[in-house]
């Protein structure tokens, strides 16, 4: 099967899912409003008479056996119309919009923290194998996946932004994307073009608020890192393992390859490739992630407006932040199997 | 991991007098012991069951205390570091973080065993069905599981728990908040098992001794029940094994955003660090401790179970 075939069919598979996924949402909105979907649009039930709420009921059908109101959910999803958020007066997909960039900052450079320490971690576990190192790396890897995210987030700014802060280390803020003091003298915080503020700052020039974006990145981005840092390097450190065992590394040394060779230039290359399925999988644990850390970081992200949506009863947010990250997720597994596909040439399509 | 110990007739372990499975039993046993990571694993589990079972011996409930998990608050002692009357300090409402974090590993261990049984009650049911009867059930219950495996587990759980299918929530007790999120897990925590079991099961149907078994007339319920799940059964002790840990870090998660119970002071661990985050920067000790107790409680599950798929399943061996 040849690859955009293969990509085809998968895309193709995703439609069910989705099928199932917006099923699961629409059931979970009708548990919410007690069957009543009206519900979740009207914000101020007490003030408006029967007769209204009835005649809005009628006007969109929310009186119709459910598997019409499913499909004109259905309906209304594919044509981009989400549903209103209440807990913020405004449609789902404006806000998705606006708060999209700032957790997807947010997400790729955790991401980056991730593969760029995890990995090397892995191979200096692999190759200090059972010595101090090693025993080191793999405590940290197995904390990675014991720590609960949210006290992470809070442990780091209690002791790095705050303690050290009074110590006169004043580098880490403790809460936010920027500095509103310093985004009075530079717009570029706050009307960029993309939103993304690393590229908005960049694009203008303007070293200062570059800066206070990075120093405003840097914990959350570390939070939200860690358990997937622990996990790629847990999986680097055991492909390592295993490709150094094989015969192929025997001969690289045995013809006279110095050691840095045989692990940059031989075992590193083949150890990456299930690495890089581990990465993909790891991206559900980012989203669950991204919710703890943007609560706690008042991060003006999707996580935080979710967390919001719940103390407000706000479904329509709700239901809609669960269609987005699986479809973000299933995405994700996606480019992740097609890639595995690329690099390794012995993978068959099926 | 250390070799283990060669068996040969003169060891312990070759005694033909002993019952092969409690011959099995022995050497995984032995082999646990020799695994030290999962040795410190089981400790540390034992000590949170220990403290879990002895909660009201080791932190006695105040006498003017209704509740055992809603904490007395003593307002003249607020925000107390840690001392020897107050050994984990004590909240900005008074209430003894000792006595929070020990009664917190009761409601933990309760959430996680309970939580992951039902789990993988269902999970076992539904692969079993599916790699059983094949077909159009296999189909069935295999997308649906997919579906479950689409969505990141918390972002779920906190849509199932705002949606409260059998409104647990809303019952006056602030048990019943817990209870919601433990139903809520319990709903999505099933499809990773489905997936094990059916893998498990399509592999092990083949086999002469399932033949042997419905050619002297065994039902299926009986040949699933009997032959097939019993030698299925090890990656999922596993999988639970690591699940207890998983469990109690997304529900004290959920706890945390706001599904469990609110209050002044409620012994649960993510109602403890919630709490501790409001005077945080006047008190370490508020969010540490709580959230120490939390991670061992992870950590200790999750090197167990490492340790139980080194030695029920030496093919995942790293």
């Amino acid at each position: 099967m040849k690859l955009w075939q293969y990509i085809l069919r998968r895309l193709i598979l995703l439609v069910p899912v989705m099928l199932g996924i917006t099923l699961i949402t629409f059931s979970l909105a009708w548990f919410a409003t007690g069957g009543h979907l009206e519900n979740q649009y009207l914000t101020n039930i007490d003030k408006l008479s029967e007769e209204r709420i009835q005649r809005i009921v009628d006007q969109y059908g929310f009186d119709e056996p459910w598997y019409v109101q499913y499909g004109s959910y259905l309906k209304n999803l594919l044509s981009g119309d989400w549903g209103y958020s209440t807990s913020v007066n405004r449609p789902v997909t404006d806000v998705l919009g606006d708060l999209f960039p700032a957790s997807i900052e947010l997400s790729v450079t955790a991401m980056i923290f991730s593969v760029i320490i995890g990995i090397p971690l892995g191979i200096l576990s692999a190759t200090h194998r059972d010595r101090p190192t090693d025993h080191i790396t793999r405590f940290l890897a197995l904390s990675g996946v014991s720590i609960p995210v949210f006290w992470l987030a809070l442990l780091l700014q209690l002791y790095l932004s705050f303690y050290l802060g009074k110590q006169g280390f004043d580098f880490f803020p403790l809460l936010g994307r920027y500095d509103p003091l310093v985004a009075i003298n530079h717009p570029s915080l706050t009307q960029g073009p993309t939103g993304f503020l690393l590229i908005d700052t960049l694009l203008a020039g303007d070293g200062i608020a570059f800066m206070d974006v990075v120093r405003h990145l840097i914990l959350p981005a570390f939070t939200l890192a860690f358990s997937t840092l622990a996990i790629i390097s847990r999986m680097m450190r055991a492909s390592m393992l295993e490709v150094m065992g094989l015969d192929f590394i025997r001969t690289a040394r045995a013809k006279g390859l110095d050691e840095k060779t045989v692990i940059n230039k031989h075992a590193r290359r083949n150890a990456l490739i299930p690495t890089v399925t581990v990465i993909g999988l790891s991206f559900g644990g980012l989203i669950n992630g991204v919710v703890l850390t943007e609560t706690i970081f008042a991060w003006p992200g999707l996580g935080r407006w979710s967390t919001r949506a719940i103390a407000f009863l706000d479904v329509a947010a709700i239901m809609s932040f669960v269609v987005l990250t699986a479809l973000i997720y299933v995405l994700a597994n996606l480019i992740v199997d097609v890639l595995y596909a690329v690099l390794d040439p012995r993978v068959r399509l099926e | 991991m250390t070799l283990a110990t060669p068996i040969t007739p003169t060891s312990t372990f070759y005694n033909k007098a002993i019952a092969p499975r409690l011959r099995m039993a022995k050497y995984a046993g032995h082999r646990l012991w020799q695994s030290k990571l999962a040795v410190i694993g089981l400790a540390i589990v034992l000590l949170y069951l220990a403290v879990a079972i002895f909660a009201p011996l080791i932190a006695p409930q105040p006498a003017r205390q209704r509740d055992p998990y809603e904490m007395q608050l003593d307002f003249k002692a607020r925000k107390i570091a840690p001392n020897a009357e107050h050994w984990f300090g004590t909240t900005d409402t008074g209430a003894d973080i000792f006595y929070g974090v020990v009664w917190g590993a009761r409601l933990s261990m309760i959430m996680g065993l309970s939580v992951t049984f039902v789990g993988a009650l269902i999970g076992v049911f539904l692969g079993g069905l599916a790699g059983y009867f094949g077909g159009v059930i296999d189909e069935f219950v295999m997308r649906i599981t997919d579906v479950f495996l689409a969505m990141p587990l918390l972002i779920i759980s906190m849509a199932v728990a705002v949606a409260d299918p059998f409104n647990i929530a809303v019952r006056p007790d602030p048990i019943w908040k817990l209870v919601n999120i433990g139903v809520a897990l319990s709903i999505v925590w099933w499809p990773s098992y489905t997936r094990i079991v059916r893998g498990q099961v399509l592999a092990l149907r083949e086999n002469q001794y399932v033949e042997a078994a419905r050619s002297v007339g065994a039902g299926s319920f009986r040949i699933i029940g009997r032959h097939i799940l019993p030698n299925a059964i090890s990656p999922v002790i596993v999988q639970a094994t690591l699940d207890i840990g998983t469990v109690i870090l997304v529900s004290a998660a959920l706890s945390f955003i706001g599904f469990g119970p609110s209050g002044s002071g409620f012994a649960e661990w993510g109602n403890l660090v919630s709490r501790g985050q409001e005077f945080m920067l006047q008190a370490w000790w508020g969010v540490t401790i709580p959230g120490l107790a939390i991670m061992g409680f992870a950590l200790g599950f999750n090197l167990l179970g490492d340790g139980l798929r080194d030695l029920l399943d030496p093919r995942m061996r790293t």
